[in-house]
């Protein structure tokens, strides 16, 4: 009669669970996806500044001015 | 100066920082009122207080309580279809820290130093949401370009810059004919144009070509800008003189691109029977 060697059930089990455990894919650093430098961004703010520019002409609207006025009252009071 | 006349100087700027921050004048004007209040509301200032104020100027103190105002209120943005400007899009595209981020470096001229102690953030962190800005931006202008160009190595340095700002080309067109063929394999979202082209075609040609079937961005590349500036051309044009500074190139595709300038033919041209 041949001796057969038989693994005890639950033994594979744990060898898998102790292979998988903790394990961490090692990933290269993704590469630096393109992007405006600060000196292109700043030549879109020019372009900006001239599509706005109208509001910082246009004259401040009334409710602005009362608040502002408000804040000279107010500082005047401290005083 | 006084404090409230310094607020009056300085006004006008962050109400076309807001403006541009929440897409619509309604919105912005909104959240300046409630900062203006908020400075009405204030105790007198501390003396470190004052202090911070003169180092970092009216405008900085100015733009802090607007941004500390903006981090806790919401106004929801909304679009103003009567100022419904290509500039809006493409800031709507960004998300709010590197649209902050930008807005107050380009637009409204803040060093890196400053914007942090506007937002309360290191400036290690202020420099990435700069460099978010830029990768966002360069997604929102993301297209295919198609480049009209004879010299293969002329061509090849603007496929390089093309690149470097994340378009992809479509295809390089040598004539007139090429460019055409190449226009109607697939459609391109900017057009780079030499005029003079090898076999004596004209990329102005080309281009009032395209043009007669779509409208996209036009940018001429040329040494000989006298047969734009002469010829029949179309509506905007954006015109580089050879040779180029690659920085020249960049700026003015990003340009193009972000307030989405599309070249139509000029009106004589549509009129008439092509």
């Amino acid at each position: 009669m041949g001796e057969h060697d038989i693994p005890k059930p639950g033994h594979t089990d744990k060898m898998i669970s102790e292979a998988t455990a903790n394990s961490q894919p090692i990933r290269p650093a993704p590469p630096r996806p393109p992007g405006m430098r600060p000196e292109i961004q700043a030549q879109i703010g020019q372009q900006l500044r001239a599509v706005y520019q109208a509001i910082v002409n246009e004259p401040v609207p009334e409710r602005f001015l009362r608040l502002i006025e408000e804040l000279e009252r107010k500082k005047a009071d401290r005083s | 100066m006084t404090g409230s006349e310094a607020i009056a100087i300085n006004l006008p700027y962050l109400r076309r920082f807001a403006r541009a921050l929440t897409g619509s004048q309604e919105a912005g004007d909104a959240y300046a009122v409630a900062t203006l209040e908020a400075i009405l509301a204030e105790q007198p200032p501390t003396p470190r207080e004052e202090a911070e104020a003169a180092t970092g100027g009216a405008k900085h103190a100015l733009f802090r309580t607007f941004l500390r105002i903006w981090g806790s209120l919401s106004v929801n943005r909304v679009a103003d279809s009567a100022e419904a400007l290509a500039a809006d899009r493409g800031l709507e595209a960004m998300t709010p820290m590197p649209r902050v981020a930008f807005l107050l470096s380009a637009l409204e001229g803040f060093d890196p130093g400053q914007i942090a102690t506007l937002l309360d953030l290191p400036e290690t962190e202020v420099r990435s949401l700069i460099d978010r800005a830029g990768q966002e931006i360069a997604a929102h202008i993301q297209t295919d370009v198609l480049i009209i160009e004879d010299e293969l190595i002329i061509a090849l340095d603007l496929e390089a810059v093309v690149g470097e700002l994340g378009l992809r080309v479509s295809e390089i067109a040598r004539t007139r004919a090429e460019a055409v063929a190449a226009v109607a394999r697939q459609r391109p979202g900017l057009v780079l144009a030499d005029i003079h082209l090898a076999d004596g075609s004209s990329g102005l040609d080309a281009v009032n070509d395209i043009l007669g079937g779509m409208e996209l961005p036009v940018i001429f590349i040329t040494a000989y800008p006298e047969r734009l500036l002469t010829g029949e051309r179309p509506e905007p044009t954006f015109l580089i003189t050879k040779p180029f500074r690659i920085d020249t190139v960049k700026a003015i595709i990003s340009q193009a691109l972000f307030f989405d300038r599309r070249a139509r033919l000029p009106r004589a041209a549509t009129a008439g029977p092509v």
